[in-house]
């Protein structure tokens, strides 16, 4: 886990063609792996992060640059793929180093106290990096038969008034998938 | 309710929505698909819809004399009837305790209809208050989208001054309460010392009767005693007590802690004791008897704080005297005498008939100085302070009580300076 940067970065970047970042690919797997490795090492979510998000906009940027250089892409399903790799082992690092945070907070104490609070981190990390792993692969597969739906309706995206019902279609659905029985979070410090 | 974190995800559904359509590419917009799928599943599998917790926190013991461990217990009741995966338990404590065991942040699951008891442990800290908590449960789904969050209010942990086990003071007040004490009152009735002597008249119990006198007159002669009474008290705090940092807490603990003892020696002989603290923090306490008022004068002295009061020492103190104790009851001033105003209000009091005993920490010296200026300083602060306690000798009952010397040698060499009136 805490190694996937290594070959989370050469699959994202490396695979887009070299002319859409400029012929920086190599410099930007550097830069992603120093940070998310550094991270992850020293844990430390300030570089994690960055390394993380780095990667989304790779992943977007390397795309929309595919797209804009006329050279060939991956396929979808392995686009699909990328990303959901991307989300999924970007939320279990912040797991990890949450798990390693507090058990950094009980070192070096023995108490039945801190032993018991230990084995519930232990059970809180199986558990939470597990839950992950169904919701991705559950997310993965509803939208491989989403897609496979969506390629049986030939919609075109070419005509401008389409598109746009078809993005209000969407951001409403997802408006929909996001505060369907829920409110707007108001945490207090 | 939904997360910033759920906010950014959907702002990059939307980015990926947008891209796909301006650059025509339905593979970068159908990136919005697991998005989406995943805020559905998050939403629907992630996390019960309603919730209910229960959380309580108990600090034991709610207040110390600081010379024993403190423990909090935690209870997390989960009343739903599903697992919660991602429960986040937040006890907020001070910087300055460190825990000796648990834990004040832990990650867990619960289980349904699960208790959860957490308990930690840290050593007392030093006298003052501490704010525990708020305790905040959170529950949150897998990827941190939903949450819902619970918390419990705040506890104060007070770690009061201990009171020395101390002998009294000769204290003279012309104002005496009615119920019996500990002050001669110079006047008959029930007490220890001895009086006068009168004719025995029918019914005086015969223990009194002083039969070497009797033997003497040839007739039966009976020993009169001192009634001893309460009265009222009002200590004063002074908690100015700059003049050398190093040496300041020191001077000050001693002022606090010979504060809540004398408070303490004075209740259990049964006064009425009334508590200010003049400083840069003030607080005040009326005075009342028992047992109870002595917590609640050691709660005031666990505040308190070395501080130059904005107001001046002299005006606090004539107002509140006279706002809270009857006339001519006792004052008890303790302060390092470093404001020389003080003087003025002392007079004032003593004026209007108050008795007063002025107890004088005294500072010492410090071990070096670091320039020449500060050793003047120091010497000219010093000299102040001669001239003030000479001013107040004049006027009150002056005791200074130089740092290594038990209190209670101190106290017992008090004399008041007003003569005792025999009635």
């Amino acid at each position: 886990m805490k190694l996937h940067y290594l070959f989370l970065a050469p699959w994202i970047v490396l695979v887009v063609p070299s002319q859409v970042f400029l012929g920086l690919g190599i410099l930007i797997v550097l830069i992603v792996g120093f940070l998310g490795l550094y991270g992850m090492s020293a844990k430390k979510k300030a570089f994690t992060i960055p390394a993380s998000v780095m990667l989304l906009v790779s992943f977007v940027a390397g795309k929309a640059g595919t797209d804009l250089t006329r050279a060939s892409g991956p396929d979808t399903a392995v686009l699909l793929l990328q990303l959901v790799a991307i989300i999924f082992f970007m939320e279990a690092s912040r797991v990890v180093l949450s798990f390693d945070r507090e058990m950094g907070e009980l070192a070096g104490r023995t108490d039945d106290m801190s032993q018991a609070v230990r084995g519930r981190l232990a059970m809180w990390v199986a558990g939470q990096l597990s839950r992950q792993a169904r919701l991705m692969i559950g997310a993965l597969g509803l939208s491989l038969v989403l897609l496979v739906l969506g390629g049986f309706t030939s919609v075109s995206i070419n005509q401008p008034a389409l598109s746009a019902i078809l993005v209000l279609l969407v951001v409403g659905a997802l408006l929909f998938l996001i505060t369907q029985r829920r409110e707007p979070e108001t945490r207090k410090r | 309710m939904f997360t910033r974190k759920a906010s950014l995800y959907f702002a990059l559904a939307a980015v990926v929505l947008i891209l796909g359509l301006l650059l025509q590419d339905w593979q970068l917009a159908s990136m919005v698909l697991p998005l989406a799928s995943m805020f559905f599943l998050a939403n629907f599998w992630g996390l019960p819809e309603t919730i209910e917790l229960e959380i309580s926190h108990l600090v034991v013991p709610a207040d110390s004399f600081g010379d024993e461990d403190i423990s909090i217990q935690i209870v997390i009741s989960n009343n739903t009837g599903y697992q919660l995966g991602n429960v986040e338990v937040d006890e907020l404590l001070p910087g300055d305790i460190k825990l000796k065991s648990g834990a004040s942040r832990v990650l867990t699951r619960l289980g349904a209809r699960e208790n959860f008891a957490l308990g930690l442990e840290f050593r007392s800290p030093i006298r003052g208050h501490y704010q525990i908590g708020p305790l905040v449960a959170r529950v949150q789904d897998p990827f941190g989208f939903y949450l819902v969050e619970e918390r419990s209010e705040a506890e104060i942990l007070s770690i009061m001054p201990r009171p020395e086990r101390i002998r009294g003071a000769q204290l003279r007040p012309r104002h005496l309460g009615p119920w019996p004490g500990t002050i001669p009152a110079r006047t008959l009735g029930p007490g220890t010392e001895f009086y006068s002597m009168r004719d025995y008249v029918a019914g005086d119990d015969p223990k009194r009767i002083n039969w070497k006198t009797s033997a003497k007159h040839a007739r039966l002669i009976v020993n009169e005693m001192e009634a001893e009474r309460v009265t009222d008290v009002m200590i004063v705090l002074d908690t100015d007590v700059s003049y050398c940092e190093a040496a300041e807490a020191e001077l000050f603990e001693r002022g606090v802690r010979a504060a809540a003892s004398m408070a303490s020696l004075l209740l259990r002989q049964g006064n009425r004791v009334g508590m200010v603290l003049q400083g840069e923090e003030r607080g005040a306490v009326s005075p009342r008897f028992g047992k109870r008022h002595e917590r609640n004068i050691l709660f005031l002295l666990a505040a308190a704080k070395p501080g130059r009061s904005l107001l001046s020492t002299s005006y606090v103190i004539t107002l509140l005297a006279r706002l809270m104790l009857p006339a001519k009851a006792q004052i008890l001033i303790i302060s390092p005498l470093l404001d020389t105003t003080i003087a003025d209000g002392i007079r004032q009091l003593s004026a209007t008939g108050y008795s007063i005993l002025v107890l004088s920490p005294l500072p010492m010296a410090p071990a070096r100085f670091n320039s020449e200026e500060e050793e003047i300083a120091y010497r000219m602060l010093m000299l102040g302070r001669s001239n003030t306690l000479l001013a107040l000798e004049k006027i009150c009952t002056v005791s200074q009580w130089p740092a290594g010397i038990p209190l209670s040698a101190i106290l017992s060499e008090v004399r008041p300076t007003r003569p005792i009136i025999r009635v």
